[in-house]
């Protein structure tokens, strides 16, 4: 369970005010707001790469204070070292930490890859992949350290409408499989509704427009319906 | 003049150092004047490929495109204009001129007659002129994306040719968007070829779906909407709309699962 | 590819041309030019079998070599070390920056001054100009690093050394392949230079001698073989960044 309570940070300008929220085991909640709303600085806390100025934040009642292995943030931009090759993206995690031996993080890696079916991708360089696959090697980056905690920051946000669809089943597909607690950060209404268990709303302004939008674009159903069939 | 166009046999195959790749093969539809056709399919099917052709920046390598029956030269010509993903407007012009560049430039109307024009072309385009003065980078990208529609309709083309326009926007300033497409279209009645990768987008738009395949682009299928003119934002909940998506999103997805899958890399 | 070499041959054919017929007519300027033909034949007949032409070649090559080299060992450390250390950056820094703006010329007299021997005082000035452009490069670099690359590494479990082992350091790669293009391009530059000016071999000093000695053929010969040198130094360079940087297809 990851709880946050209080955050508070100010850059120029203020980003966040005394924000809690909840993460509950196991479950895929939604974080939604505009553009600006300070949902990557949250994330980025969570993380452990950013300190609040007031506020905790804890996972399992330990306080988060740095970066750890038990958390992995995707990022908006892909974060894939340009200079590796996929496998070697992919099995830094346990080389770095000393966790495996060569052999055996290899070995992982190389089922991790082919289980997301880029296999046959593992010599290429991330600059030769398609947005989709680049996506799919980050999740592999990251699941081969088992963390407890995934944090998507508009992971999709980049790709085009057939590959972001796609992309958004592998996950939900992924996490069906391991139910590992998952925070998702986006700033679209309709990516919300389809990845979410619960949709956490970080600002009230943001939430009265999108009722609107709610309101103009749905309701009228019923009468086109009705009307023209 | 109307804007007739005809896609025959149209195939593809680049040959860049040996390793040949087939971009099209065998494309084959109508377009009749003044109708709005958009082309969908995943990345690399070859939509741009043929976008290209048909503008002239490209040569095919077997089968015709014509254009109100008179064959298609492989040189860009002002009776086909294209509008890019990304903004071409000229940074150092003002909208007015940037929208009057083209018919000055080919001398088809006075300036006086040319500027006239240009400002109730922008009028129409959602009250564009109260910008006219403004340099592009002074504009949101929804509004330069409408300047860039305003300056390809300026210049009276038989066939306007839109490469994804709106890709990169937001699912407000989209949906803003099309219904000044819609209007635009309405108003002057220009057969339009419209690529994208979102089905939503094609069929709201669009008097004809062409799916295309993954590489090699082949027509998969053509879907006739008959959602009737003006299109408004209701029709998208309506059971005629979700039945021409059932009817598309099938062939569709498997066409984007089976790019996702071999890797195509998206266009920047 | 074909069709550019054709131009490309027909556009060499048309230089040639031009340079023979302004040199035969004695146009304004070219009283003194020896024309193609004249320097084919004396490269032909002087030069080529010449131990010493060819001498000039490895002297400037020596120099060029040990200057580069020398200033890539200790610049890209250098640029390193500001770009990571706080301290040492706070410390350093400023002195670079004052030192920096001199142009690598205006160090010759100094350079004599202080070092035992004319060799070493060109290998340095050799030196200097690269040397600034590649710490500057690193530098920038390093700071300029991506956040997210230097992050994720860390939530994997990486200790700062392994950071920057295998993120810092590749990540610099690019700067230092466009310094290595900059920093040769200038090093030919000032070797150049400075052998005119200071010594009594290379590359540099047979164009001199032919100027001295109002032979037109040796200051042609020499400008061509400087101009060749410089070429086959960049295809060196060149080569080596594509090692470098085997993601770059």
């Amino acid at each position: 369970m990851v709880t946050v309570s209080g955050l508070s940070k100010r850059y120029s300008k203020e980003v966040l005010k005394d924000l809690s929220f909840e993460l509950e085991e196991g479950a895929l909640t939604v974080l939604m707001g505009p553009s600006g709303c300070g949902k990557t600085t949250v994330a980025c806390m969570l993380a452990g790469y950013i300190a609040p100025d007031a506020g905790t934040l804890a996972i399992d009642g330990r306080p988060i204070t740095a970066a750890g292995p038990d958390r992995l943030m995707v990022f908006q931009e892909t974060a894939l070292w340009y200079w590796m090759t996929v496998l070697d993206n992919v099995m830094f995690g346990p080389r770095a930490s000393g966790a495996m031996s060569a052999g055996e993080a290899r070995e992982k890696a190389l089922g991790l890859l082919r289980k997301f079916g880029l296999h046959e991708f593992r010599d290429k360089y991330p600059g030769q992949l398609s947005g989709g696959m680049r996506r799919r090697v980050e999740l592999a980056q990251a699941m081969i350290n088992n963390p407890r905690l995934m944090i998507l920051d508009e992971p999709f946000r980049g790709l085009d409408v057939m590959t972001r669809g796609l992309m958004q089943e592998y996950y939900l597909d992924l996490f069906a499989e391991s139910r590992r607690t998952t925070l998702f950060i986006t700033s679209e209404l309709e990516e919300a509704l389809v990845m979410g268990e619960r949709v956490l709303v970080m600002d009230e302004r943001y939430l009265e427009l999108k009722r609107q939008l709610m309101a103009t674009l749905y309701l009228p159903e019923h009468r086109v319906d009705g009307g023209s069939a | 003049m109307s804007g007739a166009l005809s896609i025959r046999g149209v195939s593809k195959t680049y040959d860049p150092e040996g390793a040949s790749v087939e971009a099209l093969r065998e494309c084959s539809f109508e377009v009749r004047a003044e109708e709005f056709v958009a082309i969908v399919g995943p990345s690399g099917c070859g939509k741009t490929t043929l976008l290209n052709a048909i503008a002239g920046f490209d040569t095919v390598s077997a089968g015709e495109i014509s254009l109100d029956g008179r064959l298609l030269a492989a040189r860009p010509g002002p009776d086909r204009v294209v509008v890019f993903q990304h903004g071409a407007l000229f940074p150092w012009k003002t909208v007015l001129e940037n929208v009057t560049y083209g018919p000055l430039k080919q001398r088809a109307l006075s300036r006086p007659a040319a500027e006239a024009k240009a400002l109730e072309f922008l009028r129409a385009s959602g009250g564009l002129d109260t910008v006219a003065a403004s340099y592009p980078a002074q504009l949101s990208s929804g509004m330069q994306r409408r300047v860039e529609i305003v300056r390809a309709l300026m210049n009276d083309p038989r066939l306007l040719l839109l490469d994804e326009p709106f890709r990169a926007m937001d699912g407000f300033s989209k949906a803003t968007m099309h219904q000044h497409l819609l209007d635009l279209h309405r108003r002057y009645r220009k057969t339009v070829v419209f690529i994208t990768h979102d089905l939503d987008e094609a069929i709201y738009l669009a008097d004809t779906v062409v799916v295309m395949t993954t590489r090699p682009g082949t027509v998969k299928q053509i879907i006739r909407v008959n959602l009737e003119r003006p299109r408004v934002p209701q029709m998208l909940y309506s059971r005629e709309y979700a039945e021409l998506k059932k009817s598309a999103a099938e062939s569709v997805h498997e066409e984007a699962r089976r790019a996702f899958e071999r890797g195509e890399k998206e266009q920047a | 590819m074909k069709h550019l070499n054709w131009r490309g041959a027909v556009s060499i054919a048309g230089f040639i041309l031009l340079w023979t017929l302004l040199a035969r007519l004695k146009a304004p300027g070219f009283a003194e030019i020896p024309d193609p033909a004249a320097v084919g034949r004396a490269f032909w007949d002087k030069y080529l079998p010449s131990a010493a032409y060819w001498r000039s070649w490895a002297v400037s090559f020596e120099r060029v070599g040990y200057g580069f080299l020398a200033s890539q060992l200790l610049g890209i450390p250098l640029g390193l070390l500001l770009g990571t250390r706080r301290l040492f950056h706070d410390v350093v820094y400023p002195v670079v920056e004052l030192l920096r703006p001199i142009p690598p010329l205006a160090w010759v007299p100094l350079s004599i001054l202080f070092w035992p021997t004319a060799e070493l005082s060109i290998v340095f000035i050799t030196f200097i100009g690269p040397f600034f452009i590649i710490v500057i490069n690193v530098h920038d670099a390093v700071r300029g690093a991506r956040k997210e690359h230097l992050w994720l590494a860390r939530s994997l479990g990486a200790s700062p050394s392994y950071i920057f082992r295998r993120i810092i350091l590749p990540s610099v790669i690019p700067a230092v392949a466009v310094g290595m293009t900059l920093g040769i391009a200038v090093a030919w530059n000032v070797v150049i230079a400075a052998e005119m000016i200071a010594s009594d071999a290379g590359l540099g000093r047979l164009t001199w001698e032919g100027y001295v000695s109002h032979t037109g053929t040796t200051v042609l010969i020499g400008m061509i073989s400087i101009g060749l040198a410089g070429y086959l130094s960049t295809l060196l360079v060149t080569y080596a960044e594509k090692r470098m940087m085997p993601w770059q297809r």
